[in-house]
């Protein structure tokens, strides 16, 4: 089948490129080899931790976001509000203001968008909250981020699960969010709850798993039986949140008509400037082509760049050149500090304004080939706190086409 | 034996620094593969992509979740010691955390070859040797049939059998058929005149042939219509029970002999073509990766097995494909089984049947829980039950007719949950042939 546009990853960047397109009614063939951003990361949008420093980025002509352009970032931040509120899903902020939210160590971070879950969580806003404890849940210590954000603790019980036959501890956040899904797990936990929450404080901060599929219902569901307001704090991976936003892209793609193909390994050949994809899955090899392919690939941590031990750094699937900034050596890559600001994060793809990657002569390697999303060099996303803002700004504007 | 490992450092650390170098790709100085699989557990990152997408762990506390007993648990085992933790017993081999993770780590592979380990040394439960036994089950019953369905029908025996054998005894089989596949083909004359040049041998399987002669007279008529000359070789059953059951030798004595018995038409142009997606991912992955088989027919036969659907979008492609359906309209949930989806084909029977003008819903439920024979075991029951809960709600909303899906054992499992009948989509091809009218 002839694609209009094929892209190569589903993490953030790819997903919304694909929802993009299939909603202006271009044919899609999304194919990655596993899946990638959304289930790591928090659930939420970062575009800036300084909203003030976004120009400076806009001005600086090898940001990513320079690449971009505001009138993408603007109009990826609305479409992809609309996406998630079409699917139940609202998310709330706006650019150049960002929400300060708790996170599960206690301390803060800097969000533009948030999910409708999490935004009670404001620490703007000057009402007391407290944090749920939940015995037999590991992945959140109440405890140690009350005390960093001068919280009180409240511990919950969870009403016993169906199939907890083992005695052994709630496994996942992913289990606990499939049991919120369902109404009657929630009147038992309701049941629990209410009594202990009589003289709570208005708020009260729970970890990120009310709900799945039904994270809407859930937690109005919670906050009306409660009486208070209710907020999630997102958790180590797996990350419930990030899965809501995979599940609804992927969702939305497929009614659009989309094509997904989730296993194969994916390699890149260019002939006569022209890009095509053979993508390998069981020792079989099937050849793509597209009118224009995306390259949404991600860093280092989603395999879109790989490192040898001698030095080299490498493109995965079309061998492009990764701008490392001149630091040949793995010696000079990162800096003492562990929480960075490393050089190696800015490594990348270099490309130019029209997104189109760049060869060793700085001609574009292929004039249907676009790169977006963290693969694109110039960006200490960690460190910015862009990563999501850039990944949505570069794919909106590359199904601009 | 211990496994006496050396390993060349550069291309040890290559391997390791590498997403797209995964070692099954290196030329490693080593070989049983499947000591290849077991090694992709140091790519693992510990992102736990594959624990959340998992959907065992996701409903039950029994297990664990794949990272932990995959990549995680690969580096306390050894082959001379016992096992520290037997909750690999509970992965159901649906192969999703395989598919969703980023870096190659062969998962689901892994926990496959860790339980056989768990067999090796405790043995196997009478009950899992049964279910095991797929082929040996049709060879008894189908001629007896339709007398021999009766017993798995009667509830105080089904009381029995769970007491004694641990099947549940809400597990639903299907009915032995009184003509096996095999059978109705020596008698069918091929209808079209063979002009083509495409040759194909049909695995059958098991299923098709022993309780869906139907699933398979729709596969011939769909292939004929399209001029190929299609045989039935000798075969036999994938060996995909055993395998998931742990006991790799029985698995391997089917998989040896099927490659010696098809291996042959291979080299005379032909190619496999199925229409059950595990017995052909079987063929085609599982031999290599998870029992460990290597060699010249092994490969081709590897490397020329088809699932029918991959097949026909082939023919297509290359414009050989006769498109002119009878269109209908009818709506349906196609649920691609978890084993479909590891051959990473994406969904050509959904693409097809739109084609015929059918409105398709897709599952976007990972498994249906069944996972050939896991979710019949009475521990098992319930979690595979919990597994298909999303699939089954989602049919009970869309409330079609029919439900469509590749995989037998689904099926049945799908009828069972949700009062649907439940088709495989080539037989929804064979209609638009035809036009009939449903
Ligand atoms: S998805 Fe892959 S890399 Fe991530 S934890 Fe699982 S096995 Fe490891
Ligand atoms: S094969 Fe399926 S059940 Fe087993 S660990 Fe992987 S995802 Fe879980
Ligand atoms: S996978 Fe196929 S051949 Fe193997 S047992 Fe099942 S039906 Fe038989």
């Amino acid at each position: 089948m002839a694609y209009d546009l094929l892209i190569i990853g589903s993490g953030l960047s790819g997903l919304f490129a694909a929802c993009c397109s299939a909603r202006r009614g271009k044919r899609v063939l999304l194919i990655a080899r596993g899946i990638g951003s959304t289930h790591i990361g928090a659930g939420t949008i970062g575009v800036m931790n300084n909203p003030a420093d976004l120009e400076a980025a806009f001005a600086s002509p090898d940001h990513p976001y320079a690449k971009a352009g505001r009138r993408a970032l603007e109009a990826a931040l609305a479409e992809l509000q609309t996406i998630c509120t079409e699917h139940d899903y609202p998310l709330h902020g706006e650019l150049g203001r960002n929400l300060t939210l708790p996170t599960a160590a206690g301390s803060t971070r800097q969000t533009c968008l948030a999910p409708q879950t999490m935004i009670a969580g404001d620490l703007a806003r000057p009402e007391p909250f407290a944090l749920a404890a939940l015995p037999g849940f590991r992945d959140f210590s109440a405890a140690l981020a009350a005390a960093n954000l001068k919280a009180c603790v409240i511990t919950l019980p969870l009403p016993h699960a169906p199939r907890r036959t083992s005695g052994a501890p709630h496994t996942s956040a992913t289990d606990l969010a499939l049991l919120l899904d369902r109404p009657d797990y929630r009147e038992a936990l309701i049941a629990a709850w209410k009594p202990l929450l009589k003289n709570a404080p208005p708020r009260l901060g729970l970890p990120a798993i009310l709900g799945l599929a039904h994270s809407a219902q859930a937690h109005g569901h919670l906050q009306s039986a409660l009486g208070l307001e209710l907020f999630e704090i997102p958790l180590l991976p797996p990350s419930v949140p990030g899965m809501r936003l995979f599940d609804l892209l992927r969702d939305d793609l497929a009614a659009h008509d989309g094509r997904f193909i989730l296993g194969p390994t994916v390699t890149g050949q260019i002939h006569e400037g022209r890009a095509t994809v053979t993508a390998d899955a069981n020792g079989r090899t099937k050849t793509h082509t597209a009118e224009t392919i995306v390259l949404a690939t991600g860093g280092f941590l989603h395999g879109g760049l790989a490192a040898e031990s001698n030095g080299a750094v490498h493109e995965t699937v079309f061998n492009l050149p990764v701008d490392t900034a001149g630091l040949g050596a793995r010696t000079h890559w990162t800096s003492e500090v562990f929480f960075g600001p490393h050089p190696f994060s800015r490594f990348g793809i270099r490309v130019n304004n029209y997104l189109q990657p760049l060869d060793a002569s700085g001609k574009p390697a292929a004039h249907n080939l676009l790169a977006i999303g963290s693969l694109l060099a110039g960006a200490d996303r960690l460190t910015e706190g862009s990563r999501e803002g850039i990944e949505l700004a570069t794919a909106w504007k590359a199904t601009q086409t | 034996m211990p496994l006496v490992v050396v390993v060349d450092t550069n291309v040890w650390v290559s391997a390791f620094l590498t997403p797209r170098g995964h070692p099954a790709q290196l030329k490693l100085p080593l070989q049983p593969v499947t000591l290849l699989t077991t090694l992709t557990s140091d790519l693992c990152i510990k992102c736990n992509i594959c624990t959340s997408a998992c959907p065992v762990a996701a409903v039950t506390d029994l297990f664990p979740g794949p990272k932990a007993v995959g990549p995680q648990a690969q580096r306390f085992r050894h082959p001379d010691l016992p096992s520290a933790d037997h909750s690999v017993d509970y992965c159901s081999g649906c192969g999703v955390c395989s598919l969703v993770c980023p870096h190659g780590v062969q998962i689901a592979e892994m926990n496959a070859i860790a339980r056989s380990r768990l067999v090796e040394r405790y043995g196997l439960p009478l009950r899992n040797r049964l279910l095991g036994r797929s082929e040996l089950l049709g060879k008894l019953g189908s001629p007896f049939a339709p007398l021999s369905n009766i017993p798995l029908k009667l509830p105080p025996l089904r009381k029995l059998i769970e007491a004694f054998l641990g099947i549940d005894a809400r597990a639903r089989f299907p009915a032995f058929s009184r003509q096996t596949f095999r059978r109705w083909f020596q008698r069918h004359k091929a209808g079209a005149p063979l002009i083509g040049f495409r040759k194909v041998v049909f695995f059958h399987g098991c299923a098709t042939n022993y309780y869906e002669p139907r699933v398979g007279q729709a596969a011939i008529a769909v292939l004929e219509r399209n001029q190929i000359k299609v045989s039935i070789a000798e075969q036999n059953c994938c060996g995909l029970p055993m395998q998931s059951n742990g006991d790799f030798a029985s698995a391997r004595a089917y998989a040896r002999s099927n490659i010696r018995k098809l291996a042959p038409w291979v080299r005379e142009g032909y190619v496999i073509v199925g229409t059950s997606t595990s017995c052909t991912l079987a063929l085609k992955h599982e031999y290599h990766s998870i029992l460990g088989l290597t060699g010249e027919e092994a490969d081709l036969l590897a490397d020329n097995t088809y699932d029918i659907f991959e097949f026909l979008e082939m023919l297509d492609e290359a414009g050989q494909l006769d498109t002119r359906f009878v269109r209908r309209s009818e709506t349906v949930v196609y649920h691609a089984p978890c084993q479909q989806r590891s051959h990473a084909i994406g969904r050509p029977a959904a693409d097809f049947m739109r084609r015929v003008g059918f409105t398709v819903v897709e599952s976007q439920t990972d498994c249906c829980g069944v996972a050939g024979t896991y979710g019949l075991k009475k521990e098992k029951y319930d979690i595979a039950a919990a597994v298909g809960r999303p699939l089954f709600e989602q049919i009970a909303e869309v409330n079609p007719n029919r439900v469509v899906c590749d995989s037998e054992t689904c099926r049945w499992w799908i009828e069972s949950h949700t009062g649907k009948k439940s088709v495989h989509p080539i037989e929804v091809l064979a209609e638009a042939y035809k036009g009939r009218k449903q």
